[in-house]
């Protein structure tokens, strides 16, 4: 497997995606960071950025990189290496490559803009540290779907549909409900429904570090007495990773049945 | 050791209710070149597959050197594989991708087998820069260079220049010579003339072999030669190999 990481890191590294990827993060970074008013209010505009772009960019090259390979794939596959070594490598060369650009590039210009002292460390480690688990996620989804369907346009059509729905229509749905039941107590099942979506567990995360939470009104409040603890920081980030691992477990599962 | 090197005995492969190998066996010997010959969809992709490992199968066995190739991904360092569209990491030049390789076979490639492709000369260059014919003459020397006892080639001539297309045939005819076990696919009947020992022609899911030199025109006249195994192709089943 460290053959292939080792390998495949260096294509990625060469490759024009993941350098644009770094430079589009720096540019806009320096320039939220610039143009807002405060440095919370530039993280937050970064924010609405990653929530964005982050899941797009990871299931978009995700599924695009599984694809192309397949050439790759196949002639590895005949050589002594096993399927779950060479999926492995590539799949963590690709992450570690979208996670240093992603990482570096908006790293250097939020510690550039202050953030570096005291509790600052814990929310932008809580902003990149969610933001890599959010890449890890989609990039896990992106060749899950890429190992399963066969036909590329519906692969890619896929994943875009999945895109748009955790990112738009969840969010749209849970708004509608928590509208239309607004007499009851729905507390629990917002919580809940947070854990479903790795984006809005992003999002929550940070909002909560920025004190966002009164903007919220009374959702607000019952966030924040449960993802501002350490124990709901903790369950959040925990969810986060299993929207890591568990679509990684159901892939090499798929993996060993799957006719290349 | 297994004095065959490739054994092939009542494969069986669907996809879905399709079944398209049927009780497919095979043996294949040193120091010869089998070529799998068959139409369109009957099943000598699937078969090269099941072989190299991409393609799962529950009944039947395939031994390479003696091992079961459902046991693990270690019986692969027997075979040199030449797909016919070669893929690698497209900024990885031909010399990172040469030890990639030889780093996952564990085993330092000797180029020299392959030389007369002419690599030597455009192993600084990143794959994605190479036209079709340079990538499978990388591929070539690649599947010849780690000295592996079985080659498994499909369609190795197909995107080649005349002049590169000969130097590989006689590539290959000296890989046979050292006691190599070939296997080949190919629409190329011209290749078929040059190096074919046995022709096992895959009808209905199952091998009918045939020796290449009982064909008619083998090694007489090319023309005959080809119209036989074009009617060997499309006959029944059960049937002998054509006769035009």
């Amino acid at each position: 497997m460290r053959a292939v990481l080792a390998f495949c890191l260096k294509d990625l590294f060469r490759s024009r995606f993941i350098g644009a990827y770094f430079l589009f993060y720096l540019a806009a970074g320096y320039g939220l960071m610039q143009f807002a008013t405060t440095s919370s209010a530039g993280l937050g505009a970064l924010l609405s950025l990653v929530l964005f772009l982050a899941p797009l960019c990871a299931i978009v090259f995700g599924t695009l990189y599984f694809y192309q390979s397949r050439g790759f794939q196949e002639l590895m596959l005949a050589q002594p290496v096993s399927r779950k070594a060479l999926l492995a490598g590539q799949g963590l060369a690709l992450s570690l490559a979208l996670s240093l650009a992603f990482g570096l590039g908006l790293g250097i210009p939020t510690v550039a803009a202050g953030f570096h002292g005291g509790a600052d460390i814990l929310m932008l480690v809580i902003f990149l540290g969610g933001g890599i688990l959010l890449h890890l996620s989609f990039l896990a989804l992106a060749f899950l779907i890429a190992l399963t369907v066969e036909d590329r346009l519906r692969g890619f059509s896929t994943s875009l549909v999945l895109w748009l729905f955790m990112v738009f229509l969840y969010d749209g749905g849970l708004l509608f409900i928590l509208t239309s039941f607004s007499d009851y107590p729905l507390d629990r099942f917002t919580i809940g429904a947070i854990l479903l979506n790795p984006v809005d567990l992003e999002r929550i995360l940070v909002l909560m570090q920025l004190d966002a939470s009164v903007l919220l009104g009374y959702t607000g409040a019952v966030f924040r007495r449960f993802f501002g603890t350490t124990l709901g920081i903790t369950t959040a980030l925990g969810a986060l990773t299993l929207w890591v691992a568990l679509p990684t477990v159901w892939f090499f599962r798929r993996l060993e049945k799957k006719d290349f | 050791m297994n004095a065959v090197p490739l054994s092939v005995l009542d494969l069986e492969k669907s996809y879905g209710r399709k079944r398209v190998l049927r009780g497919f066996s095979l043996e294949a010997r040193p120091g010869t070149v089998t070529a799998i010959l068959g139409s369109n969809g009957s099943g000598k992709s699937t078969f090269m597959r099941c072989l190299l490992g991409l393609h799962v199968f529950k009944t039947g066995s395939i031994r390479v050197m003696g091992d079961d190739v459902r046991k693990g991904p270690d019986y692969r360092k027997h075979i040199g594989y030449m797909p016919q569209y070669p893929g690698f990491p497209e900024n990885l030049t031909v010399r990172e991708i040469a030890k990639l390789v030889s780093q996952v076979r564990k085993i330092t490639p000797d180029f020299k087998r392959g030389g007369e492709m002419g690599v030597d000369g455009f192993l600084d260059q990143k794959w994605k820069t190479l036209s079709g014919g340079m990538k499978q003459k990388v591929n070539a020397t690649l599947a010849v260079a780690f000295d592996a006892p079985i080659l498994v080639l499909d369609e190795p001539t197909a995107s080649l220049d005349p002049a590169s297309r000969l130097k590989l045939v006689d590539l290959l005819k000296r890989e046979r010579g050292q006691g190599k076990c070939i296997l080949l696919s190919t629409h190329m009947l011209g290749d078929l003339w040059e190096l074919a020992d046995t022709l096992a022609f895959l009808r209905e899911g199952k091998v009918h072999a045939v020796p290449a030199k009982d064909m008619p025109g083998m090694g007489t006249d090319i023309g005959l030669f080809e119209r036989s195994v074009a009617a060997g192709l499309e006959a029944p089943a059960e049937g002998p190999a054509g006769k035009p």
